[in-house]
């Protein structure tokens, strides 16, 4: 449903996207893996409108997005978590997880709270939480509310679970399923090839800005160049 | 928004409400009333400043340009068109309004906040240079004189008289537009748009995502804020009846605008009533002290800031919010 | 609790006085109370604080018998100075705290400023208080009361015309041409002034009444508030050549400047200095860069006015400072108000503001008389605005002939 065809994107005069090619099918779970650096939230941003491309498509079931802004497209049924939560800090859970649904009608916004909590039923007990407050863990699970009140087909999530305690690693993993359980494909980036590969359906390991392999999570947990380079099957772990 | 608005901003704002009724019954003189009547016009101007200053945290220094062009506007068309003041006072505002999308427009795309302040000062300078220029219009420094009140309202047998001199229909004048004015800003906040304000506050690049285009909600925000700047501005113009460039568009009327917000507390609902009424109050109070009077209103400005220095609406927030923090330290570990 | 030491008792006995002192001051009957409205805080503060001084220093002598009485029993007087900031809404407020707190039976104010007295004036029909205002000379406000005179029939205006330095300025060349102290040319003018309505009108008052006698005005140079470089409107000025250049300047140190460029320049022209030469920063240089300018308007010159120096050693005696022109103008102000409220025998309003109205009195600064338009006139019978002229180490007066201390040079 969601395909980037040959996307370049430039800061500048750099240039750190090189015709990067991605799809994500209906119902999946695809990571984007790869270390510090090489372009994976990059990636998102592109997908979302928040970055636009110097060149290439972005598809979301066959449409071209290039004319859809970034506050469009949530419209159109996609929706972002951003790196490090990106939570509104001095204003209350309710009202973050509220203006996720910023994009859609104002009367489903009831029926969408409901699902939402329903999904995460942790979060009924800190509605009036201030955001800024709440623990890391905490914080991650707001954003994914907030991400989901825009009811997308696709979420994009950048680093979910960066500066997570292990435990909540697993929280939101499961969460992440159940999410896409109820038919949210999802496309996540993360450093970990294990965390990534484990979850995901299919997954891109990009590196400096190419896309330099790709298969199914099992097919890129066996690559070779994967273990040695991110498994550290052969040698220490590379990061 | 509860860091804007308080715990109960309904309640708050009736209680405003009914204390501005008891004090029409109060037996006041015209002077205590005067000095009411001022500080409810800055206490609008201050309101509608908030809202950019504030709540959206755009440093924006130059508003009190749209005060004068409000108050001057109106003003012209009242003087020179004959036109009553109970219009005009409109075309001071949306006049106001159009200028602050005008300027608001190349203003919101500088990042740096250091140089909107500059763009915003040099901006209100320029306003102030043009109104003292037009002295066949305005007369410049000497005044611009003649100004109309507010026609009379009759109610049967009871005339109600505005402008100087009629001290309690001023007020009442005063306060109904300002409190139209905050309930108003109360119903938008508490909606769907303060939500959107708040969030482009907090975080810009989180409102992005969310579909929420930040500079246009920014640009309006601007324009509705000058807009109510410039209708303050134009119920001065008609109370005090007099307008000079220095008096409604120089530095000091900046500082004492920002003083009654910060001390009222940026980005509060309810500071800029509390500022105003604590500030134009104090200054009065302190006449007692005679050559000391300004030194003392400086110190106390200086003391608040550093005791409160989220405001007086933040020193109430801040205690309402420790006792509630408790409570639910309690339920959670009774559950 | 009883050991009390010295310092707090001595204090209490101290305060105890005061409150006493107090109570008795307030209870020796104040026949009259006069209210002062003028910019004690604020840019024009050094002003406001002179009107005070030269206020407090008539109603003082006036209460200790040393005033110059109309009645056998004149009243007992109690002043209340309220600050204006400068602001037309600040004076609004302090005129009804004077009118609701203080009770008081008249104002005078703004002391200073035209665009407060438009606002203020508005007092005097709304409460029935005679208003008289001190040094503010804008036409617009005389404009005003002739507009409705009998809305503003208690306002009255405590100093000439703007157009009065305009008319001294004109009549002083008209007398210089006559007796051959300046050659005529061939009656070209110009100007070059501070960019404040105070330069701007006298150019144009000036212009006018030059046009008026078959004059051309070369040009009128503008230039803002506090400019020290006039070498690019010199330089144009010396290919036109003017007959008279006439300088306003509110700000002493670009009188200084406008002056050494001037001599650089070595223009022809006669040059007339007005306003900045009544500063002492610019008399102290005057003799070296200055001699034989002719300036207006000299007005207070205890230099060469014995009166005037006398009335200095008063001021000097009760405050420590030099007396200045707004000194003497302020006093001047309040004595007509004391002989005003002393001749109407009571504090009935209209009685006051009468009594002001036929006020034909001798002061420092001249003879205070009102014309129909509630405003004091100007000229050599009222109040002279007097030309002057830099002679070696003073300033001399040498126009109009009646009040002349020297011979031009
Ligand atoms: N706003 C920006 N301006 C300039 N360069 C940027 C910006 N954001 C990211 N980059 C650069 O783009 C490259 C990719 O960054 P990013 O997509 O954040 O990588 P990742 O998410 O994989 O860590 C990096 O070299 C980074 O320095
Ligand atoms: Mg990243």
């Amino acid at each position: 449903m969601l395909r980037l065809e040959g996307i370049d994107v430039h800061y500048g005069a750099t240039q750190v996207l090189w015709s990067v090619d991605m799809r994500v099918a209906e119902g999946e779970i695809v990571a984007i893996m790869g270390p510090n650096g090489s372009g994976k939230s990059t990636v998102l941003k592109a997908a979302m409108g928040l970055k636009a491309p110097s060149g290439g498509r972005v598809l979301l079931d066959g449409r071209e997005m290039q004319d859809a802004s970034a506050t469009e497209r949530p419209r159109h049924g996609m929706a972002i978590v951003l790196e490090r939560r990106r939570l509104f800090p001095r204003m209350s859970v309710h009202e973050n997880i509220v203006l996720g649904a910023y994009a859609r009608p104002a009367r489903e916004t009831k029926g969408s709270l409901e699902w939402v909590l329903g999904l995460l039923p942790d979060l009924r007990e800190h509605l009036d939480a201030t955001a800024g407050k709440l623990s890391g863990g905490q914080q991650q699970m707001v954003a994914i509310a907030r991400g989901l009140m825009a009811r997308p087909r696709v979420l994009l999530m950048d680093e979910p679970f960066l500066g997570l305690s292990p435990a909540m690693v697993k929280t939101v993993s499961a969460i992440m399923r159940t999410i896409n359980g109820e038919g949210v494909a999802i496309l996540f980036n993360e450093q970990d090839a294990k965390l990534s590969f484990a979850l995901s359906h299919r997954g891109y390991l990009l590196e400096s800005g190419r896309v330099i392999l790709s298969g199914s999570g099992q097919e890129m947990l066996d690559h070779p160049e994967v273990k040695r380079v991110y498994l550290g099957v052969r040698e220490e772990a590379a990061r | 928004m509860t860091e804007i608005l308080g715990r109960r901003p309904a309640l708050s704002f009736l209680i405003c409400v009914g204390l501005f009724l008891l004090t029409l019954v109060l037996p006041l003189n015209d002077y205590v009333l005067h000095i009411l009547t001022l500080s409810l016009i800055f206490a609008i101007f201050a309101s509608g400043w908030n809202l950019t200053l504030g709540i959206l945290g755009l440093k924006t220094l130059g508003h009190h340009a749209f005060f004068a062009i409000g108050a001057y506007l109106s003003a012209i068309a009242a003087f020179y068109g004959g036109v009553s003041p109970w219009l005009t006072i409109w075309v001071g505002a949306v006049l106001a309004a159009l200028a602050g999308l005008l300027i608001g427009l190349p203003i919101l795309r500088i990042r740096s906040m250091p140089h909107v302040a500059i763009v915003t000062l040099a901006f209100a300078e320029i306003v102030r240079l043009i109104f003292s220029n037009l002295k066949d219009i305005t007369r410049g420094e000497l005044g611009f004189w003649g100004i109309p009140p507010f026609d009379p309202v009759s109610f049967g047998e009871t005339t109600i008289r505005f402008g100087l001199g009629n001290a309690w229909g001023s007020f009442i004048l005063v306060g109904l537009f300002f409190f139209a004015v905050q309930g108003g800003l109360l119903l938008l906040l508490r909606s769907r748009p303060g939500l959107t304000f708040a969030a482009i506050r907090d975080s810009e690049a989180a409102a992005e995502s969310l579909g929420i285009n930040f500079g246009a909600w920014k640009l309006a925000a601007f324009a509705l804020s000058a807009g109510i700047v410039g209708l303050s501005g134009a119920i001065y113009a008609h109370y005090v009846m007099i307008l000079t460039p220095t008096s409604v568009a120089g530095p000091e009327m900046l500082i004492t605008l920002l003083a009654i917000i910060i001390v009222g507390g940026a980005g509060r609902f309810f500071g800029p009533l509390y500022g105003a009424l604590l500030l134009t109050g104090s200054l009065e109070l302190l006449r007692e002290f005679g050559d000391y009077r300004m030194l003392l209103y400086g110190a106390l400005v200086i003391g608040f800031v550093f005791v409160a220095p989220q405001g007086i609406a933040g020193l109430k927030f801040d205690r309402l919010r420790r006792r509630r923090g408790h409570g639910t330290n309690e339920s959670s570990s009774s559950a | 609790m009883a050991t009390y030491t010295k310092g707090p008792v001595a204090a209490r006995r101290i305060l105890a006085l005061m409150l006493l002192a107090g109570t008795a001051g307030t209870a020796q009957a104040q026949d009259v109370s006069i209210g002062v409205i003028g910019p004690m805080t604020g840019p024009a503060a050094n002003t406001g604080t002179a009107h005070r001084e030269g206020m407090e220093l008539a109603v003082k002598e006036w209460n200790e018998g040393a005033g110059d009485y109309v009645s056998d029993e004149p009243p007992q007087v109690e002043l209340v100075v309220e600050d204006s900031n400068s602001k037309p809404e600040v004076a609004i407020g302090a005129a009804q705290r004077l009118m609701t707190r203080s009770d008081v039976d008249m104002i005078i104010g703004d002391t200073l400023h035209s665009h407060v007295t438009l606002a203020l004036m508005e007092m005097a029909p709304q409460y029935g208080v005679p208003i008289l205002s001190a040094e503010p000379v804008s036409s617009a406000i005389a404009d005003k009361v002739l507009s409705d005179p009998e809305r503003y029939a208690l306002y009255y205006k405590g100093n000439y015309n703007s157009d009065g330095y305009g008319k001294a300025v004109h009549g002083f060349y008209s007398w210089a041409f006559e007796n051959d102290v300046v050659p005529e040319g061939d009656k070209t003018i110009a100007f070059v002034v501070e960019d404040t309505d105070y330069g701007i009108a006298n150019a144009e008052k000036i212009g006018e009444l030059f046009e008026a006698d078959g004059w051309t005005v070369a040009a009128t140079e503008t230039t803002p508030t506090g400019t020290t470089d006039f070498y690019p409107q010199l330089s144009k000025l010396r290919g036109l050549d003017p007959d008279i250049l006439v300088s306003v300047f509110t700000l002493a140190n670009s009188g200084i400047s406008f002056v050494r460029q001037l001599d650089e320049q070595a223009l022809e022209a006669s040059h007339m200095a007005i306003f900045y030469p009544t500063r002492p920063e610019f008399m102290e240089q005057a003799p070296d860069i200055a001699d034989g300018m002719f300036w207006a308007a000299l007005q207070f010159s205890p230099e060469i006015t014995p009166e005037h120096q006398a009335f200095n050693d008063r001021i000097e005696a009760e405050f420590g400072v030099s007396a200045n022109y707004s000194h003497a103008h302020a006093y001047c102000t309040m004595v007509v108000a004391l002989r005003a409220i002393d001749a109407a025998g009571g504090t009935d309003a209209d009685a006051i503001a009468s009594e002001i109205g036929g006020t034909d009195y001798d002061c420092l600064v001249g003879k205070y008389a009102f014309g129909e338009d509630n405003t004091v006139q100007s000229g050599p019978d009222f109040i002279p605005v007097p030309v002057a002229q830099v002679q070696g180490d003073a300033s001399q007066i040498i126009w109009p002939e009646n009040v002349a201390t020297a011979e031009p040079q």
